[in-house]
């Protein structure tokens, strides 16, 4: 009991020495609450190997070991400086934070924040259990950072055994049973030295005794369960290890377009290695048989009935080692889906895959728009267009070998290669194209298909239109190809004679002679009126066309039409791609411009799918354009088409953030008022946030105001003092002051005091501030101040608060008047000291004083009473000690 | 700028309340004295002196619950020198009967006539060291002269000093050759107290201002109070106004001490009556005339703690939890 008491009397005396003292309280029933050191740290190594096993299953085995090291020291510096900072924490007395809970959630969830940004900026992403094993990861990871609280110590350590179970089962490497073995021992011994009290204890107790019967039964099932972790799990495949635990990939039925593995589960596709189950549009080092009509010809010589093609056409020979026999149903994976290069391990059981359909006829990675070339035509006689001849190789075509590829050259004899700004690949993915035409873009360079190194299987078929010698283009075949781009700016500098007049072919150049073509041709020489030869006036014939006249698909000219592009041009003004292709044509050839009408498909970057990063084509993405020539073997795409693009040469880092801005500002420009309202809110807001005293300010003078007029109305002390005395409790609430149970407004505000501005407050006038509330909460409503005790009456004569007011101090007072001046003051004071930010700033010291005056409920207040003797003793027998220690 | 509505009818009020403050102010001034002469006597205990005030204030008896050797006594005497009474001491041991304490009536040779030879609790202040060893029919006399402030032999009532002030010592209760004082007797102290070993410091300066000092040298014993000043002070302090607010605390408080599971025993209506009166001291002591339940809550410990029953090992923390549980007074 006098413990209590005499903590009372010292806290007034020095915080230093009462906190002290009431952290070695504290510290001591700690001990018994947190375990040893080295269980913490060992904890901390629990998670972080937990964290190693993931991230080695993540990466595939032990391959990338810069990355898998590199994570893991990031990891653990984290985890040791959360650690360290936590052990600090600890160390003070403070228990775990409130604010921890979700700090940990927050990072837990992290993963699936930077998931769904990866996913949605990036298209890339993980698969959903790499992302669950992340969140479980950062999970464990928090929690030993914490492990010097014993409660997420144990929730770190259990955590961290689902993490490595999952991450082991998730891998197939032999470093992750290594690892997995290495955990298991250091888990066994975390259990010891957690547990290790308890275990003492039974060893003491049960010394002289035999083992207890029940290890009989825990012992053998112990290492039973050991072993089925090492073996079972860590040798198992995910899909059988986990079911029911995690969500995986491979066979489970459940698509995910990023899983990872399957035709049907994921939306990768895995090129086979020992097994496949489908056939998809993926390079593959695995094939076979198949009724279908194929690009390659494996030699089979098996003693097995021969697959019956339904069609035989010329094909690339391939040795009989890379054919694969297999007993079930191929299915056929038509989408385009993102390739993954993991190999997975094999599964023994054999699913039946389903189909996966598309209504696309082939896909397109690379960049888009892209215009794919398919048929070429040059004669034009008012109704019909007539493809071109074909043509010779004129050159013979030759491979090259790059990166162990064969690259067939396509050849060009496109002498103007300033007029390129530079290469593109793309890949084409058939589905179900007809015919044998390569749909290529125009300045197609090389173009490869695996395996495929024999020129006669290729032919032009038009002048530059690549066909290969089949009948047909095989489904699910690749096909590479590097192309160039033309760049505009240059075509746009070039003169007036490098625009040739003739191409060598005459069907390329004359229009029909009819009245209605006549006036097309006189329309085309109005819009290019004044203007130079060559670009200014073939853009300009463009620009009309695409800008004052409608794209209309489902538009038909009459069929007794004698001459739709006239129709087109001079009346109806809107119709299909074909109309403008064609009428650019006539327009151009009259201004004696060579030019061809080109049809083809358009992979349009609507049909972009981010996730699989394919664009897709379908039958509807049919078009028409033309293309004019320029001499020197070369031809330019002309797009008369509005809604229809070129593709512009990819941008350089400052073109593309010069274009960024021009269109911010551009957009910036359309919505200014909006604009300028969010900034100013914005600007506001932020004032706000970042300074909250301005917003603290704001509040203090609002209630202050509301003070201040009741101060005004009330010239009852005891009124002023009530008013005053909400004044400043509203602003604790404010600011998360809260009573303790049982606590005083006295004892409260004097804790607030204290905390607030340890060093600034005066003592004196603090405590007959509080002395005033007291007076007004619990005398009698008849007794006046200068009745109440000596200690007001001595503080009404000296006037603690004579302050600057406008009455000046030298007057003499009577009792009353004396009274309600020190009240008044003493409201100001109060109200002048206790602001939200003051208030707000002492919040941060507020938690650990709480500790001391948790320990200390009894009253400060009898404290401050004596503290003057006491002050005076503890001066004196310092000054003591002090003396004899230095005359000692 | 303050128009004061009690201006006109405090003005005769404020002139007897000034003299009457001076009084309370010189009063105080005297206590203050006393203060430090009890910490000078008892070193580095500055809250068990404070505490031992409120009691001589609240006239309440005290019980120091505590080892031999740590200056009990020395408080005794040095407060019954202060105060200005006679000062006796009963050394209670199990062979010690109610005669001995109380007093007795002898035969006078002489007179042929019944004597009265008074007993040592017809003193101003009593130190009844170690109370727990004398045999419960001792214990009794002892309290009933507490309680009743006076005492009855062969019939005749002789009524004690009216600022009879008993301080009683025991040891802790499990030492051997005790009797454990009944509840209803420990009722009759106002509060339990507990000294405590001195800290560092304060045992060095009490060897140093032991060297050089005679063995038997007493300090100051000049009393400081005049004769009746102190029964004055003791009204005195039985008139600071406690408003209804916080006899409803009161009350409140007293029912969460019955109502709490590991208290067996809750605060009487006497203990209630004690409790408010130290709390009225010890607003006193700090110059107030009306309490506040900090007044409340600084002696409640103290005062609970002598007379409830408490099943716990340690009953402070049962007891700042049953404090801290009880809200105090809201508007």
């Amino acid at each position: 009991m006098s413990r209590m008491s005499k903590s009372a009397g010292r806290t007034r005396l020095s915080a230093a020495a009462s906190r002290a003292n009431s952290s070695s309280d504290v510290s001591s029933t700690e001990t018994e609450a947190t375990t040893g050191l080295a269980v913490q740290w060992l904890t901390c190594g629990l998670g972080l190997l937990s964290a190693l096993l993931l991230e080695v299953a993540a990466g595939n085995g032990l391959s990338d070991i810069p990355n898998i090291a590199g994570s893991l020291v990031v990891q653990s510096v984290l985890v040791l400086a959360a650690f360290l900072f936590f052990r600090r924490r600890a160390g003070r007395g403070l228990p775990a934070p409130l604010s921890l809970v979700p700090i940990l959630c927050g990072v837990a969830a992290l993963p699936f924040v930077a998931e769904l940004v990866a996913r949605h900026f990036f298209q890339r992403g993980w698969t959903l259990e790499l992302t669950l094993l992340a969140f479980l990861r950062n999970l464990v990871l928090g929690c030993c950072a914490a492990s010097v609280w014993p409660k997420f110590q144990r929730l770190g350590a259990s955590l961290s055994v689902l993490l490595a179970m999952f991450a082991a089962s998730f891998g197939d490497d032999r470093a992750l049973v290594a690892l997995l073995g290495v955990y298991v021992v250091a888990g066994v011994w975390w259990l010891i030295g957690s547990y290790w009290d308890n275990v003492r204890g039974h060893i003491a107790a049960e010394s002289e005794q035999s083992l207890p019967r029940r290890w009989f039964f825990i012992l053998p099932g112990g290492v039973a369960l050991l072993a089925m972790l090492m073996f079972g799990v860590g040798r198992g495949s995910a899909t059988t290890a986990l079911r029911g635990f995690m969500p995986t990939s491979g066979g489970t039925q459940w698509e995910d377009e990023f899983a990872s593995g399957g035709v049907n589960d994921g939306q990768a596709l895995v090129a086979g290695q020992n097994e496949a189950s489908s056939f998809g549009p993926v390079e593959t080092d695995l094939f076979m048989d198949s009724k279908q009509s194929s690009l390659y010809d494996a030699f089979d010589d098996q003693y097995d009935e021969p697959v019956r093609k339904s069609e035989t056409q010329r094909a690339v020979a391939l040795p009989p080692g890379l054919l694969k026999d297999t007993h079930q149903q191929m299915a056929q994976a038509k989408k385009a889906h993102r390739e993954f290069s993991t190999v997975r391990q094999e599964i023994h059981q054999h699913r039946r895959q389903e189909d996966v359909d598309t209504d696309a006829l082939f896909f397109v990675s690379g960049r888009t728009p892209l215009h794919l070339r398919l048929e070429e035509y040059d004669l034009f006689d008012g109704r019909d267009w007539y493809p071109a001849n074909e043509p010779r190789w004129k050159t013979e075509p030759s491979f090259r070998k790059r990166d162990g590829q064969s690259w067939l050259q396509l050849d060009t004899n496109s002498t103007n290669d300033e007029l390129y700004a530079g290469t593109e690949s793309h890949a084409l993915k058939t589905v179900a194209l007809e015919g044998n035409h390569l749909p290529l873009p125009l300045h197609a360079t090389e173009l490869l298909i695996d395996r495929v190194d024999r020129p006669d299987l290729f032919a032009w078929a038009r002048d530059s239109i690549l066909r290969l010698q089949r009948k047909t283009i095989p489904a699910q075949l690749v096909v590479h190809t590097r192309s160039r781009v033309v760049d505009p700016e240059v075509i746009a500098t070039w003169e007036s004679q490098s625009f040739v007049k003739t191409s060598g072919n005459q069907s390329q150049m004359i229009n029909p002679t009819d009245f209605s073509t006549l006036q097309v041709e006189k329309l085309a020489a109005k819009w290019t009126k004044g203007l130079a030869r060559g670009w200014p006036q073939i853009n300009s014939i463009i620009s009309k066309l695409k800008s004052e006249y409608a794209h209309d698909r489902d538009h038909r000219i009459s069929s007794d039409s004698v001459n739709p592009t006239a129709q087109f041009v001079l009346s109806d003004r809107r119709g299909p791609d074909f109309l403008f292709a064609s009428t650019a044509a006539v327009m151009l050839r009259s201004l004696d411009y060579p030019t061809r009408l080109v049809s083809g498909f358009y992979a349009s970057p609507e049909n972009y799918d981010r996730t699989t990063g394919h664009t897709a084509v379908y039958s509807e993405d049919v078009h028409f354009w033309c293309e004019v020539y320029v001499g020197a073997d070369t031809w330019l795409p002309l797009e008369p088409t509005p809604g229809y693009e070129i593709l512009a040469p990819r941008l350089s880092f400052m073109q593309w953030l010069g274009l960024q801005l021009q269109n911010i500002v551009e957009w910036t420009r359309q919505r200014w008022p909006t604009v300028t309202a969010a900034v100013l809110l914005l600007l506001v807001g932020w004032k706000i946030g970042v300074w909250r005293t301005l917003r603290d300010r704001l509040i203090d003078s609002a209630w202050g105001l509301r003070w201040r007029l009741s101060m005004r109305r009330n010239s009852d002390p005891r009124r002023q003092l009530q008013v005053t005395r909400r004044l400043v409790l509203l602003r604790c609430r404010l600011t998360r002051w809260s009573r303790l149970s049982g606590e005083s407004d006295h004892r409260f505000l004097r804790r607030v005091f204290e905390s607030a501005n340890a060093s600034l407050v005066d003592s004196e006038t603090v405590n007959e501030c509080l002395r005033l509330l007291d007076w007004d909460r619990f005398s009698p409503p008849d007794m006046a101040l200068s009745a109440a005790g000596p200690g007001f009456s001595r503080s009404l004569s000296r006037r603690v608060f004579d302050s600057t007011d406008e009455t000046g101090s030298g007057e003499v007072r009577s009792g009353a008047t004396a009274s309600g001046l020190l009240v008044e003051n003493c409201c100001r004071y109060l109200a002048d000291s206790l602001t939200v930010s003051v208030l707000r700033a002492a919040e941060n010291v507020d938690s650990a004083s709480l500790q001391v005056s948790r320990q200390q409920p009894s009253s400060s207040h009898s404290a401050v009473m004596r503290e003057r003797s006491i002050s005076h003793s503890i001066n004196d027998s310092r000054s003591t000690v002090g003396s004899a220690l230095s005359a000692g | 700028m303050t128009v004061n509505i009690e201006d006109a009818p405090l003005q005769s009020a404020t002139h007897e309340v000034a003299s009457s403050d001076a009084m309370f102010e010189a009063d105080l001034e005297q206590i203050q004295q006393l203060r430090e002469r009890l910490n000078q006597v008892l070193k580095g205990k500055p809250d068990v002196v404070e505490l031992v005030l409120v009691c001589l204030l609240a006239r309440g008896h005290i019980l120091i619950e505590d080892r031999p050797g740590l200056g009990k006594t020395t408080l005794a005497r040095a407060l019954a020198d202060a105060v200005g009474g006679q000062f006796s001491r009963v050394q209670c041991t199990p062979d010690l009967l109610p005669g001995d304490v109380t007093g007795f009536n002898m035969f006078n040779q002489k007179t042929q006539e019944f004597d009265f030879r008074s007993g040592p609790v017809f003193a101003d202040v009593l130190l009844a060291d170690e109370i727990n060893r004398a045999t419960p029919r001792t214990q009794s006399a002892l309290l009933e002269a507490m309680a009743e402030r006076q005492v009855t032999v062969d019939g005749e009532r002789f009524k004690l000093s009216s600022s009879f002030f008993v301080i009683a010592t025991q040891n802790p209760h499990d030492q051997h050759g005790t009797y454990p004082l009944p509840e209803a007797q420990l009722d009759r102290f106002a509060m339990k107290l507990t000294i405590g070993y001195p800290g560092h410091n304060d045992e060095m300066m009490l060897l140093a201002s032991a060297v050089g000092k005679p063995a038997n040298a007493t300090d100051d014993s000049s009393p400081l109070f005049e004769p009746g000043q102190a029964e004055r002070i003791q009204d005195d302090v039985a008139s600071v106004a406690v408003v209804s607010s916080l006899h409803d605390y009161l009350v409140r408080l007293a029912a969460a001490t019955r109502s709490h599971k590991a208290i067996e025993l809750g605060l009487s209506p006497r203990g209630l009556l004690m409790l408010q009166r130290c709390a009225q001291a010890h607003a006193w002591l700090d110059g107030r005339r009306f309490a506040t339940p900090d007044d409340v809550q600084a002696t409640a410990p103290q005062v609970l703690t002598v007379r409830l029953v408490i099943d716990a090992e340690d009953p402070a923390p049962v007891l700042r939890e049953v404090i801290a549980s009880v809200p105090v007074p809201e508007e």
